[in-house]
């Protein structure tokens, strides 16, 4: 790797280490893991620069981080089903400093994860429908009924849990 | 509380481009990419391995002995095809031949009867 590489990954992250750290937050709810996540992203496309293309980077780096957020979530629902209810306590203690609360965080969590994944794209991301159907592999249309169907679902349960009303 | 957070962009630990300058160091560090030489001298053992197991195969299938003829294959001798016996088995007409008769090992004497049926014929050992 020579020093222009590096100094162009090193830029790249600084650009979109933000939006998807917060995409990636939103999976995992844990800002280190998050953080870790997308360190991780950005290696493994490193590692595959050979066959990027650059019409398709931006689509892959979120394919890929949502795809390690996923697996990191699911390991660590294993790690909690095992070891009883330990993080589960820990998780409660920090809920203060948490920056999303609770039941938005279990708003988003009640959704699967096709919907989820659209709905961040969109709304945390800011990604276009195209760019979307690329990273998720979908037809464009399906994007927009999914985000549909993603934020009828979200509202609907933000209602039952009193977080915002009907009239909102 | 509102769902306004839901939303809202929110500032990673800070640090994070340093970590992953190191990470990336790290990386590059001890990756060593496979040589190009070595891809090809990989899928060149795969195929001789193929190859190799094609002609093994193909040997011991060489080398196994000959199954036996068939039956169909088979030629009757000529005496057995001729005999009389097969004469209706093979669908040819029935051939005459003399009759004989034995009785007390001493050949005994026999008289054809006439019958009305000429596929019948009657014989009586005197």
């Amino acid at each position: 790797m020579t020093s222009v590489d590096k100094a162009k990954w090193i830029e790249v992250y600084r650009h979109l280490e933000k939006p998807l750290y917060n995409v990636v937050y939103r999976v995992i709810w844990d800002s280190v893991e998050s953080q870790d996540v997308v360190q991780e992203t950005f290696l493994r496309c490193w590692r595959h620069n050979a066959d990027i293309r650059a019409d398709g980077f931006k689509a892959l780096l979120y394919r890929t981080a949502l795809n390690l957020a996923c697996n990191r979530r699911r390991r660590t629902r294993l790690w909690r089903m095992v070891g009883g209810t330990a993080l589960e306590d820990v998780a409660d203690d920090n809920a203060a400093d948490e920056p999303i609360s609770k039941p938005v965080r279990a708003a988003l969590d009640s959704l699967p994860d096709a919907l989820r994944h659209v709905v961040l794209l969109t709304e945390i991301a800011g990604m276009t429908y195209p760019e979307i159907a690329a990273a998720l592999g979908i037809a464009e249309g399906t994007v927009g009924s999914r985000k549909t169907r993603a934020l009828a679902l979200l509202r609907e349960h933000l209602e039952v849990q009193g977080v915002v009303s009907h009239e909102c | 509380m509102n769902a306004d957070n839901l939303f809202k962009q929110l500032e990673p630990p800070p640090g994070g481009a340093e970590r992953f300058t190191r990470r990336l160091d790290e990386a590059a560090a001890s990756a060593s990419p496979a040589p190009r030489w070595r891809t090809f001298a990989l899928a060149g053992a795969a195929c001789a391995a193929v190859a190799l197991i094609v002609v093994v195969v193909l040997r011991r299938d060489s080398d196994t002995p000959a199954m036996p003829p068939l039956v169909a294959d088979l030629q009757p001798s000529p005496e057995i095809y001729n005999a009389p016996a097969f004469d209706r088995l093979l669908g040819r007409p029935a051939q005459f031949t003399e009759l004989t008769v034995s009785r007390n090992e001493q050949s005994a004497a026999v008289v054809e009867v006439e019958t009305a049926n000429a596929k019948v014929r009657i014989y009586q050992i005197e």
